[in-house]
C-alpha cells in the first residue's frame, strides 16, 4: 500500500518538475533576444540609393572634369610651344580645379547624410522583424574586434535595405 | 435543379461585373491596400505617390459627358502621378518646415514650382520615362500638405508593366524616394 503511495508521489513529482523544465525553457526562449552583426562599410556600399546616388553625382563630376582638363591641355600645349599664358586663362584653369574639387567634396558629404538617413530606420524595422535584441554596426575601426560568422547577418540586411528602399516589400 | 444552377452561375457572372460607381472608384483607388498609393517616410517628412488612373482624373474635373470624351482621348496612352508631400508629425506646411525665413521659403517654393520636375522620372517595364507635364499645386503655404502632379507617355512598345515613380527631393535632401506600382494594379485599375 505505501508502495503505491511513494510510486505515485514520485510520479507527480516527476511530472511537476517535467512540467515546470518545459515552462522555464520556453519562457527563456521567448526572452532571449538574438545579437546580430551587421558590417556597416559593406551595407553602405551595398545600399542601391548610395550607388545610384555615386552615378548621378559622377555626371556632374565628370562634366566638371572635362572642363578643367580641356583648360590644362590648352596651358600645357601653350607652356610646350613656349607661348605667353593669359593670366585669365590660368586663374579660369584654378577656379575650375576649385570648383571640382569642392563639387566632390560637397556631393560626398550629401551622400554619406542621406544614405545615413535612410539606412538607420531601415535597419531598425529590419532588427525588431528579426525580433534582435541588438544590432551592431561593426565598421572596422576596433567597435567590435570578433564575432562568430553565425551573428553576422550583413547580405541579409543589405537586402532587407534594398527590397525597402524600392518599395517592393 | 437545372434553373437553380444557371441561376446560380448567372448570379455569380453578374456580381463579377459589378462596376463601381465614381464615388467606389475614388475610395479604391485611394486604398492603400489596393497598391495604387504607396506612402514613404523618411526623417520628418511623408510622401505619398498616388497613381492615377484616367477615369480618377475624369471623375476629379467633373465634366460634362461630351467634354469627358475629350478629356478621356486626351488621357489615352499616358500615365498620371501625384506626389503629396506633409510633415509626419506636424500639421505645418512642408515648405515652411524648420524653414531659416522667406529666402529660403522661396527657395524651395520656386524648386517646387519650376525645378522639381528634372528630378522624377518614371522606371516604366524597360524604359526610363520622363514627365510629359509637371504641376505644382500652389497652396501659398496654407495647408498641410503639397501636391505635385507629374504625368508620363507610355511607351508604344510597351503598354503593360511595372512602374516606379523616381523622386530625388533636393529640398529636403532624403535621398531617392521610389513608389512602386505592379503591372497587375495597373491593369486592373485602368479597366475597372
Amino acid at each position: 500500500m505505501s508502495t503505491t503511495v511513494n510510486f505515485k508521489t514520485a510520479a507527480i513529482a516527476v511530472a511537476v518538475s517535467v512540467a515546470c523544465s518545459a515552462t522555464l525553457c520556453w519562457m527563456m526562449k521567448g526572452n532571449t533576444k538574438e545579437i546580430v552583426v551587421v558590417d556597416a562599410v559593406k551595407l553602405f556600399n551595398g545600399f542601391k540609393m548610395k550607388i545610384e546616388m555615386e552615378e548621378t553625382a559622377a555626371v556632374k563630376l565628370k562634366q566638371m572634369n572635362h572642363k578643367s582638363d580641356s583648360l590644362g591641355n590648352i596651358i600645357k600645349v601653350l607652356q610646350s610651344n613656349q607661348k605667353p599664358i593669359d593670366d585669365g586663362l590660368v586663374s579660369e584653369y584654378r577656379n575650375a580645379l576649385a570648383a571640382l574639387e569642392a563639387e566632390y567634396q560637397q556631393s560626398n558629404r550629401d551622400i554619406n547624410e542621406q544614405v545615413w538617413k535612410r539606412i538607420n530606420p531601415i535597419l531598425a524595422e529590419f532588427g525588431k522583424e528579426r525580433n534582435s535584441g541588438v544590432v551592431i554596426g561593426a565598421n572596422g575601426m576596433g567597435t567590435v574586434l570578433y564575432n562568430d560568422p553565425s551573428y553576422d547577418k550583413t547580405e541579409e540586411a543589405i537586402i532587407y535595405l534594398n527590397r525597402s528602399y524600392e518599395n517592393k516589400k | 435543379m437545372k434553373i437553380k444552377n444557371k441561376l446560380v452561375v448567372f448570379l455569380l457572372l453578374a456580381s463579377c461585373n459589378t462596376q463601381l460607381d465614381d464615388r467606389e472608384f475614388a475610395a479604391y483607388v485611394k486604398d492603400s491596400g489596393k497598391g495604387l498609393r504607396k506612402t514613404i517616410t523618411v526623417d520628418q517628412i511623408v510622401y505619398d505617390v498616388q497613381y492615377m488612373p484616367a477615369r480618377m482624373i475624369l471623375v476629379q474635373e467633373q465634366l460634362q459627358a461630351d467634354e469627358k470624351k475629350k478629356r478621356a482621348a486626351q488621357l489615352k496612352g499616358t500615365l498620371w502621378f501625384t506626389i503629396s508631400l506633409k510633415c509626419l508629425h506636424s500639421s505645418v506646411n512642408p515648405l515652411k518646415y524648420q524653414v531659416s525665413g522667406i529666402e529660403e521659403y522661396n527657395e524651395r517654393l520656386d524648386y517646387f514650382l519650376n525645378h522639381a520636375g528634372k528630378n522624377i522620372r518614371l522606371d516604366y517595364g524597360t524604359k526610363v520615362l520622363q514627365p510629359i507635364s509637371y504641376h505644382f499645386e500652389n497652396n501659398y503655404g496654407l495647408t498641410a500638405n503639397e501636391t505635385i502632379m507629374v504625368g508620363f507617355e507610355m511607351p508604344e512598345e510597351e503598354q503593360d508593366a511595372d512602374a516606379t515613380l523616381v523622386f530625388e527631393d533636393k529640398v529636403f535632401k532624403n535621398g531617392i524616394i521610389k513608389a512602386f506600382f505592379p503591372a497587375d494594379k495597373l491593369r486592373k485599375a485602368n479597366k475597372i
